[in-house]
């Protein structure tokens, strides 16, 4: 079967907006991809991260006693704003509440704590005590970003929406004829081309997922508020009914008082005991105390694409008024559940995530060759002086900005536990190790002007970083590799091996990777071509004393 | 193309390709042509490429048209419906699908101010079935 290549017009046309958009977004699309894969396995990462999540999880809670002990340790706690109860899971052994408080001043505030399923004691603090995870998560947003964070990385994620689009139309004639075209000797473009388009074309489907969901979930307001005003005079909850119906029950402030709550355990056991493959994720109550209160719960198995569903209790009686059962929900109920499994990759188990990481290191590659073509390409003597040095900076800088993120987060989870967790300010110490120590790796880099050289670095920086992390947690903690397997803290184990593993891989690609001689020429031209003349390292000093003696 | 074929005529003659492990001639001929072909392509032609002027008008088309363009489509499927609900969800995703192909098309197109002007049509037309429909 044969394609046929778009006119020449089209073709230049189309590669021209494919590289600016490409070159526009690879560096914020590269910390999405990046901090995106780690953020996979933000929940599986929690019983390492808090070494005091490290105990034997219990099926058997009594939940109406949680309450009554959250409200005894937190006095200002108001029920009849929504709160939610999460029971403990395998990654979080904890009983985790959300609530409202009011304030000295009147004012409400939402407060959160973690509760022993077993002794009951309740932690109270303004700060949570780990954020190792969730810092990683929240950059792969750009939360970090104040207010328009979220929505750059939705733009990011439509452009590359067209990005991807334009790349099929530009590799569309190629496309059945250099499906498996990877080359891994002559030219250094071709070598970059060949493996971007052949793994391009592998990870299109994981792509093409995360390109539209993360659009949705970081511009989701751009489809909301047009929609909300055109279709329904400005109201949003009819929208919001159509995705989760039991989101559009109407309560009244004004509603009686209810003495006698229909019980959480009623609610968890009736769960357990209907959907017994079926984890229950949270409980929380709208109008508690009052008279058409509900208690609502979510459900999901994580294993199907439509696992999930949700159940509304009514408080007065424990009638259900709303459910969404899982795996028999019409397309409007689920569709939106199964773009967000699809991002979060909480369905077909530990492996599915697996998968995603790899395949998420991929696009990261991706991302990386595109700029790598678009630097060698433009390694010819047709460009003046002043664009190759632009062109080099700006490859220069890239890389430093990207490739120092992987010992950046090697640093991260050492920070995570080299600051006491005494200290009542530790998350700030913690991410303030991550960005400064994300910074000053970066600026290194912008040093290292040959290429292949600041790859080594980096790796033998996160690789010896990475080797560490099992080392740290064991002489901090207690636990080492072969303590937590005997002892079945399966996770704690993953996170540690994994570690172990990528530090000493890197170390091996590293000693793969030696430089031919001290004077490599790091243009990326072939050995054996002579039409370009090479830029890098030997030959930046050539042009600055070009420059001093005329 | 009379150039470009000298041009590659010249490369094939001066150039010598150590990374070769065929021996028979003419396929290292037809790889060569193949391979020299895709870099003389690379990076854009620059003759193709439209003005800052022409520039401006495909990507604000693209853009900014082609996102009032998708949001009064859905809207007008939308107006028409009494049961909404399906148009809703199926919009979360094929409406990025359709915005990205607007602003594919954008930059397709010949002239800027045609392209927003077949846009700007649709919008009037969809913009119009809602207003009917309200």
């Amino acid at each position: 079967m044969k394609f046929k290549a778009l006119k020449p017009r089209l073709y230049n046309v189309i590669f021209h907006t494919h590289t600016v958009a490409g070159i526009v977004i690879s560096f914020a699309l590269f910390i999405c991809f990046y901090a995106g894969a780690y953020a996979l396995f933000m929940e599986e990462m929690y019983r390492w991260e808090n070494p005091m999540a490290r105990f034997e999880t219990v099926e058997d809670v009594d939940y109406d006693q949680i309450l009554v002990a959250v409200e005894k340790a937190e006095p200002r706690f108001v029920p009849e704003e929504q709160f939610s109860l999460l029971p403990p899971e395998h990654t979080n052994p904890f009983v985790m509440f959300y609530g409202t408080l009011m304030t000295k001043d009147g004012k409400k505030e939402r407060f959160s704590t973690y509760i022993h399923p077993e002794t009951y004691e309740v932690t109270l603090s303004q700060e949570p005590k780990t954020h190792m995870a969730r810092t990683i998560y929240e950059l792969h947003f750009f939360h970090q970003i104040p207010i328009v964070g979220i929505y750059l990385a939705g733009l990011v994620a439509f452009f590359f929406l067209f990005a991807i689009i334009s790349g099929i139309l530009i590799h569309w004639k190629n496309i059945i004829n250099k499906f498996y075209a990877f080359t891994v000797q002559g030219k250094w473009k071709q070598i970059w081309t060949n493996g971007h388009t052949v793994l391009g074309m592998i990870t299109l489907p994981f792509q093409l997922i995360y390109a539209v969901t993360g659009a949705l979930l970081g511009l989701s307001i751009l489809l909301l508020a047009p929609s909300a005003f055109l279709l329904f005079n400005g109201d949003t909850t009819e929208i919001i009914k159509a995705v989760r119906p039991d989101l559009g029950l109407e309560y009244d402030e004004d509603a009686a008082a209810l003495n006698d709550s229909y019980s959480f355990n009623a609610v968890y056991d009736y769960m357990r005991k209907n959907y017994p493959e079926h984890h229950v994720l949270n409980m929380f109550t709208t109008n508690y105390g009052k008279e058409d209160g509900t208690i609502s719960v979510r459900i999901d198995d994580r294993a199907g694409i439509a696992g999930d569903g949700v159940f509304v209790f009514q408080s007065k009686d424990g009638a259900i008024v709303s459910q969404s059962i899982p795996n028999q929900k019409s397309y409007t109920e689920g569709a939106y559940n199964v773009l967000i499994k699809l991002h979060y990759a909480t369905y077909g188990g530990i492996f599915l995530k697996i998968i995603y990481f790899v395949l998420a290191m991929m696009t990261c590659f991706i991302i990386t060759s595109g700029v790598m073509i678009w630097s060698t390409a433009r390694d010819k003597p047709k460009y003046t002086d002043k664009q190759r040095r632009f062109h080099h900076r700006v490859t220069k800088v890239y890389l430093a900005l990207t490739l120092s993120l992987f010992p950046a987060v090697a640093l991260i989870f050492l920070a995570n536990n080299l600051v006491p967790m005494e200290w009542e300010a530790r998350v700030l110490y913690v991410n303030g190790s991550f960005f400064l120590g994300w910074l000053g790796l970066a600026i290194i880099g912008l040093f290292w002007n040959n290429y292949r050289q600041l790859n080594r670095n980096y790796l033998l920086i996160g690789g010896t970083l990475g080797i560490l992390i099992p080392i740290f947690n064991g002489m901090i903690t207690g636990d080492w590799l072969w303590g937590t397997w005997m002892a079945k803290e399966f996770f704690v184990f993953a996170v540690d091996l994994s570690w172990l593993l990528t530090g000493v891989s890197a170390l091996a690609i590293r000693q793969y990777l030696k430089p031919e001689n001290p004077e490599e020429k790091v243009s990326q031209s072939s050995p054996h071509k002579t039409t370009t003349a090479p830029l890098e390292a030997v030959n930046l000093t050539a042009f600055k004393q070009r420059k001093t003696s005329t | 193309m009379p150039l470009s074929g000298i041009l590659l005529c010249s490369f094939l003659s001066l150039t010598k390709l150590n990374t070769e492990k065929e021996h028979d001639s003419s396929n290292i001929q037809k790889v060569l042509i193949h391979r020299l072909t895709h870099i003389v392509i690379m990076p854009a032609n620059e003759k193709y490429l439209s003005s800052p002027g022409q520039r401006f008008l495909k990507i604000t088309a693209g853009l900014l048209g082609g996102f009032v363009l998708t949001i009064l489509f859905h809207n007008a499927i939308g107006s028409l419906l009494t049961e909404k609900g399906g148009l809703i969800i199926t919009s979360a995703y094929s409406s990025f699908i359709l915005w990205a192909l607007c602003l594919v098309f954008a930059f397709m197109a010949k002239s800027g101010w045609k392209i927003w002007g077949i846009y700007l049509l649709l919008i009037f037309v969809f913009a119009g079935i809602i207003y009917v429909n309200q």
